[in-house]
C-alpha cells in the first residue's frame, strides 16, 4: 500500500490489485499515524473494491475503525452499475444532529441553567425506554410518519411547518416505502418515537461563543450569546432492525459481487434487493428525522416552561450522517447519479446548489459538527470545492480515538468534575457511559475543523460552547 | 463469563469460548446480555427459539439478534442458555423480563455484526464478535 502526501490536509491511497478506484484520507500528519494503528485504513481500501464505484473512496478527518465502512467513509456509485451497501450506511439508519437556535440569551438562561437541564433530563425519554417515548405509535400512524417524516410530526403538533425547510431534503426522503419495513423492525421502534437512546447521544444546551462569519452566521438566525439546543440521536431500534433484516436477506442472493468483509455485503442498487433496502432505509431515515423534530420541539417547551415565558426557536439545519441517497454529481466533466454513502460523514452542499434550501442560497447549507463532551461544536457552511473533492460531504464529529473499554479505564471521574468545574451542567443515567465519551477518548474537534478548512471541505461559521449536556 | 475483551476504537470486540460448539453458542448470548444488562439473576420464563444454520457463522449472528429483538421488545433477558446446533440451531433460553426498577441497562447494543467474525477450535471452541454500540 501506497500512501502519497498530496498537501498537508489530503493523503492518497495509490490503486492496486483488486482496487477499482484509488481512496483519498483528509488527515494531517499526526491523524494519520493515529489511524494507522487500527483497521481504518484496511476498511477504507475495501470500499474500492466495490462495483460501480465511481472516483475514490474517501475518508474524513474525524474517521475511525467502524464495519465494513470506516466511520467517516464515504463512497459514491454510479446508479446504473453500481452497488448499495447497508454496511456503507450502519445499523443506526439517518443518525444526525440537528441544531436548533432558541429566543434565550446566556445571561437569561445562567440562573435558571440546571432547572433547566434537570427538567430536560427528566423530560426527554433517553436509555431503555419501554411505553416512555414522547409518541409512541404503531399501524397506520407508524406508516404515515415512516412515509413522512418531519413532515408528519409537524402535522400531529410537534413543530412549524418552516422548520421543514431546515431539514435535509425537507425531513421527507421520498423514496420510503413502509411495506418495506419488517413487522420486527415496527414493533421494535415504533415505541420509541421520540427518544434520545444511549451510547453517544445526547442534547445539549450550548451558547454561541465565537462568530467567524457575520454574514452568514445572520442568514442562519445566530447571534453571540444565543442559547443553541443540540440533539444527536437516529431511527433507534427500528432502523438497528432494518439494517440486520436486509444484511440477513442479502446474504441469501447471488448478484456474482465478491466483497473482501461481510459487512459490505452489496447488491446492485437497481436490483429489486436493491430498491427495496432503499425504501427501507429511506422509511427508517423518515423515522429519524420525526424523532429529532418531535425531542427538539418538546425541549423547547420543557425549557420555556422553567423560564416561566414562551420561548421561540428557530430550527438552524438538521443534517444526516449515516445515509445513502441518490444525488447528481459532476464526475470528470459528466454529470453523474450517483448513491452517495455517507456514514459517519455529513453532506454539505454550497451556496445555490439546488438542494440548498432557499433561505441559505446565497450563504450555503449548514452543517452539524459536534465536538466530543464538553468541548466545543461548530456549525460550518459547506463550499463548492466539496463538491469536486468529497461528493458535497464533511466530517460529522470528533471521532473516537480510543475504544469505550479502554477509556472506562483510563479515565475516573475527576475529569467529569474538572467539566462541572467548567461550569458544564452533566446529567446521565449512567457515570459509566459518561466516561466511555470524555473527551480525551476523542480527536481535538479544533483539528478536525482546521482539516477540514485546509482541505476546502467547508468554512466555520459559529462556534458553540456547551452549558449543559444530557447523555443518554 | 467465557469472554474477554478484544481492542476496538468504536465498538464493542470480543472473544467468547466454549468447551463445546454448543456451549459456545450459549455463552454467546450470556456474554452479549452481560454486557448489556446488570440484574438481579432470577428465573421468570423460558422462551424457545429456532434459527436456520446453514452456516454456522452466520448462524451464530442471527441468533445474538433474536435475542436483541426479545430484549427490545418485551425486555427478555437470558441467565441460562442452552443450544442443540444441527440444520437448525435449537434454543432453550431461561431468564427474567427488565424491570427498569430493579434492572440497569449497561450499554445499548444496536446489533451483532459480521465484523471479523469467525468461529474456530483450538483448546476450545472460540468465536470473535463486534457488537455495533
Amino acid at each position: 500500500m501506497k500512501i502519497v502526501k498530496i498537501s498537508p490536509f489530503i493523503y492518497d491511497i495509490e490503486r492496486e490489485g483488486d482496487m477499482l478506484v484509488p481512496a483519498r484520507m483528509f488527515t494531517d500528519e499526526v491523524l494519520l499515524e493515529r489511524i494507522k494503528q487500527d483497521r481504518t485504513i484496511e476498511q477504507l481500501i475495501n470500499i474500492t473494491h466495490l462495483p460501480g464505484i465511481v472516483k475514490r473512496a474517501l475518508l474524513m478527518p474525524d474517521g475511525h475503525q467502524g464495519y465494513g465502512f470506516p466511520i467517516g467513509g464515504v463512497a459514491a456509485f454510479d446508479v446504473e452499475k453500481g452497488v448499495i451497501s447497508p454496511g456503507g450506511v450502519g445499523y443506526d439508519i439517518n443518525c444526525g444532529v440537528r441544531s436548533v437556535a432558541l429566543s434565550v440569551s446566556l445571561s437569561e438562561m445562567k440562573s435558571k441553567l440546571e432547572e433547566v437541564m434537570r427538567a430536560l433530563y427528566l423530560r426527554i425519554p433517553k436509555g431503555m425506554v419501554s411505553d416512555a417515548a414522547i409518541y409512541p405509535v404503531r399501524g397506520k400512524e407508524l406508516d404515515n410518519i415512516l412515509t413522512c417524516g418531519a413532515r408528519m410530526a409537524v402535522k400531529k403538533g410537534f413543530g412549524k411547518e418552516e422548520d421543514l425547510e431546515r431539514i435535509e431534503d425537507g425531513g421527507c426522503l421520498v423514496d420510503a416505502d413502509p411495506s418495506m419495513v419488517s413487522e420486527e423492525a415496527r414493533e421494535r421502534g415504533g415505541k420509541e418515537l421520540g427518544s434520545l437512546g444511549s451510547g453517544n447521544h445526547f442534547l445539549e444546551m450550548d451558547v454561541v461563543d465565537e462568530i467567524y462569519d457575520k454574514g452568514v452566521a445572520h442568514a442562519f438566525g445566530l447571534e453571540e450569546g444565543q442559547m443553541v439546543l443540540l440533539v444527536h440521536t437516529g431511527s433507534r431500534g427500528l432502523g438497528h432492525q432494518v439494517c440486520g433484516d436486509y444484511i440477513k436477506k442479502m446474504r441469501s442472493t447471488d448478484y456474482g459481487i465478491t466483497v473482501p468483509d461481510r459487512e459490505l455485503i452489496s447488491v446492485p442498487i437497481l436490483s429489486e434487493d436493491g430498491k427495496e433496502y432503499f425504501s427501507a432505509m429511506c422509511a427508517s431515515a423518515n423515522f429519524a428525522f420525526a424523532n429529532r423534530q418531535i425531542i427538539s420541539f418538546k425541549a423547547v417547551e420543557t425549557i420555556g416552561e422553567v423560564l416561566k415565558r414562551n420561548v421561540d426557536y428557530n430550527l438552524v439545519y438538521d443534517v444526516c450522517h449515516n445515509i445513502a441517497k441518490i444525488e447528481e454529481h459532476m464526475v470528470d466533466g459528466k454529470k453523474m447519479r450517483l448513491c452517495v454513502h455517507r456514514k459517519g460523514a455529513t453532506r454539505a452542499f454550497p451556496p445555490r446548489h439546488k438542494l440548498t434550501p432557499s433561505s441559505f442560497k446565497e450563504v450555503g447549507q449548514p452543517v452539524n459538527i459536534p465536538g466530543s463532551m464538553g468541548s466545543y461544536s461548530y456549525i460550518c457552511v459547506g463550499t463548492k470545492e466539496a463538491m469536486e473533492e468529497s461528493f458535497g460531504s464533511i466530517c460529522h464529529g470528533a471521532g473516537r480515538i480510543m475504544g469505550r473499554r479502554k477509556a472506562l479505564k483510563s479515565f475516573k471521574k475527576d475529569v467529569l468534575e474538572d467539566l462541572e468545574k467548567r461550569g458544564i451542567v452533566i446529567l446521565s443515567p449512567s457515570v459509566r457511559s459518561l466516561l466511555e465519551e470524555v473527551p480525551g477518548a476523542y480527536k481535538d474537534i479544533e483539528e478536525i475543523i482546521s482539516i477540514v478548512e485546509g482541505a476546502n471541505l467547508a468554512k466555520k461559521i459559529v462556534r458553540l460552547r456547551p452549558v449543559g449536556i444530557v447523555k443518554g | 463469563m467465557d469472554y474477554i475483551f478484544l481492542n476496538h476504537t468504536a465498538d464493542i470486540y470480543i472473544c467468547v469460548s466454549g468447551e463445546t460448539k454448543e456451549r459456545l453458542f450459549a455463552n454467546a448470548v450470556l456474554s452479549m446480555y452481560d454486557i448489556m444488562v446488570e440484574g438481579k439473576r432470577r428465573i421468570e420464563d423460558i422462551r424457545k427459539l429456532k434459527v436456520d444454520c446453514i452456516n454456522e457463522e452466520d448462524a451464530l449472528v442471527d441468533m445474538l439478534n433474536e435475542f436483541l429483538y426479545l430484549f427490545y421488545t418485551c425486555g427478555f433477558v437470558c441467565v441460562e442458555c442452552r443450544v442443540k446446533v444441527d440444520e437448525k440451531l435449537d434454543i432453550e433460553a431461561s431468564g427474567y423480563y427488565f424491570d427498569k426498577d430493579k434492572d440497569r441497562l449497561k450499554m445499548e447494543i444496536k446489533a451483532a455484526t459480521y465484523e471479523y467474525l469467525r468461529i474456530k477450535k483450538d483448546d476450545k471452541w472460540r468465536a470473535n464478535i463486534v457488537f455495533d454500540v
